[in-house]
């Protein structure tokens, strides 16, 4: 139902009613070119626009400008607004809980999906760049740094455990390096990782662990110093992303829905 | 690529009744392909090959996420400083830092010793032990480099 809330639900198999309208979505935005398209939004974070939040300050801010955890709440939440222009599903991206799957999940391996190429394994980068043209179809190279693997719940819990935001930000943003190594291939890169479609499903990890933290800290709890921040190029500040419901959406387990039916009168 | 980086010995004047301990590195160049690190205290291994995170002397790990490549024009990954009003965010490739919990190794490590040894081992992707240079060779850049390290601790 286009227009209500929006529920971000786990990564599951390619044929699940969730994974299968999310995937409709992506394959729209990817087979377009213009600034609705994924090949805009993915050239935001990293070539040729370099917006993404990591490690830079601001003399805007005091409190280092810490805004890693914000900006890519943001980000994702472009994401899903320009996925539900081309649907009437009210589609929401799903997670990658890297804590409890093995390695890169099914509906993100899978070389086709019904016949079709899947839009999660894989996008054909398209960049003009000072040095040349970037044409080529990104790739992984999961698990193959040795001193590396995937975090575990006890490491998630323990950051989310952590009730100070400064250090829950750097806690999470290590993990989530850790993620962006293990994957590698364009994942291990900030120039290109946001191409590849599993860059969505691992930040909406990330982010419904700033979620939960918020659940169990507050949805406030964040310095004073960071609210007014602009998050560019969205437009947004720090504080209009503090709670998801205001965005829209929300994390779920699962969504029953109920079919309509016609009202039955009593009386 | 594996780099092996043994840091001078330091004398901490550390109690040892502290309840955390972490290391911090800051000033962390990733301007260079994504790698992971291991964090060892007083380890006496030379051979990289032999250490890994389940070696008993690995306090901890950490990753960072390169930028790898430039993109750009000529100068557009040369750091600039923010002069006076400059509103604008810094650099992309403004140092990172990072905070690796190093409470139960930093215990073990001054139980035996007053000295403090750090040995921070680097992996990239392809994981393999840097091969000997040859004569004559370009010199590559290492995967690790930052401003420095500190250890902390808190009662």
């Amino acid at each position: 139902m286009a227009g209500s809330m929006r529920y971000r639900l786990r990564v599951a198999s390619p044929t699940t009613d969730h994974m299968i309208k999310f995937s409709a979505a992506m394959r729209s935005i990817q087979g377009i070119s213009d600034n609705r398209s994924y090949n805009y939004l993915a050239g935001i974070h990293g070539a040729p626009s370099h917006y993404c939040w990591h490690h830079q300050f601001s003399r805007r801010s005091d409190a280092r400008a810490q805004v890693f955890l914000p900006w890519h709440r943001a980000y994702l939440h472009a994401l899903d607004l320009a996925l539900n222009d081309f649907s009437d599903d009210n589609v929401a991206q799903p997670w990658w809980d890297w804590t409890t799957t093995a390695g890169v999940p099914e509906a993100y391996g899978a070389t086709q999906i019904d016949g079709r190429d899947n839009p999660l394994r894989r996008f054909r980068m398209n960049l003009e760049l000072p040095n040349g043209s970037l044409r080529r179809n990104t790739r992984r190279r999961p698990g193959r740094n040795p001193f590396i693997n995937l975090p575990t719940t006890t490491e998630l819990e323990s950051a989310i455990d952590d009730d100070d935001w400064s250090s829950f930000s750097d806690r999470m943003q290590g993990l989530h390096d850790d993620v962006h190594v293990w994957v590698g291939g364009d994942m291990g890169s900030t120039t290109a990782a946001a191409y590849d479609p599993i860059f969505y499903a691992h930040h909406a990890m990330v982010d419904r662990a700033w979620y939960l933290w918020q659940l169990k800290h507050g949805i406030n709890n964040i310095p004073n110093a960071l609210l007014d921040f602009v998050l560019e190029p969205f437009g947004v500040t720090v504080r209009d992303v503090l709670d998801t419901r205001t965005l829209g959406y929300e994390y779920a387990d699962q969504v029953a829905p109920a079919e309509p039916v016609s009202p039955v009168l009593v009386g | 690529m594996i780099e092996m980086h043994k840091l001078k010995a330091i004398k901490p004047e550390i109690e040892q009744d502290f309840k955390r301990a972490d290391l911090e590195i800051y000033g962390i160049d990733h301007f260079c392909p994504s790698y992971s690190g291991l964090i060892f205290l007083n380890c006496d291994e030379k051979d990289p090959k032999k250490l890994r995170p389940d070696h008993p002397d690995c306090a901890g790990r950490f990753s960072v996420f390169g930028h790898e490549n430039c993109t750009g024009d000529e100068g557009h990954c040369h750091m600039t400083v923010p002069q006076r009003f400059d509103t604008r965010r810094s650099h992309p490739l403004t140092k990172a830092f990072k905070r690796v919990e190093i409470t139960g190794a930093l215990k073990k490590a001054l139980k035996t010793r007053k000295t403090l040894q750090i040995t921070v081992l680097v992996a990239d992707e392809e994981g393999a032990v840097k091969p000997k240079k040859k004569k004559g060779a370009s010199k590559r850049k290492a995967l690790f480099s930052c401003e420095g390290l500190q250890v902390v601790t808190f009662a």
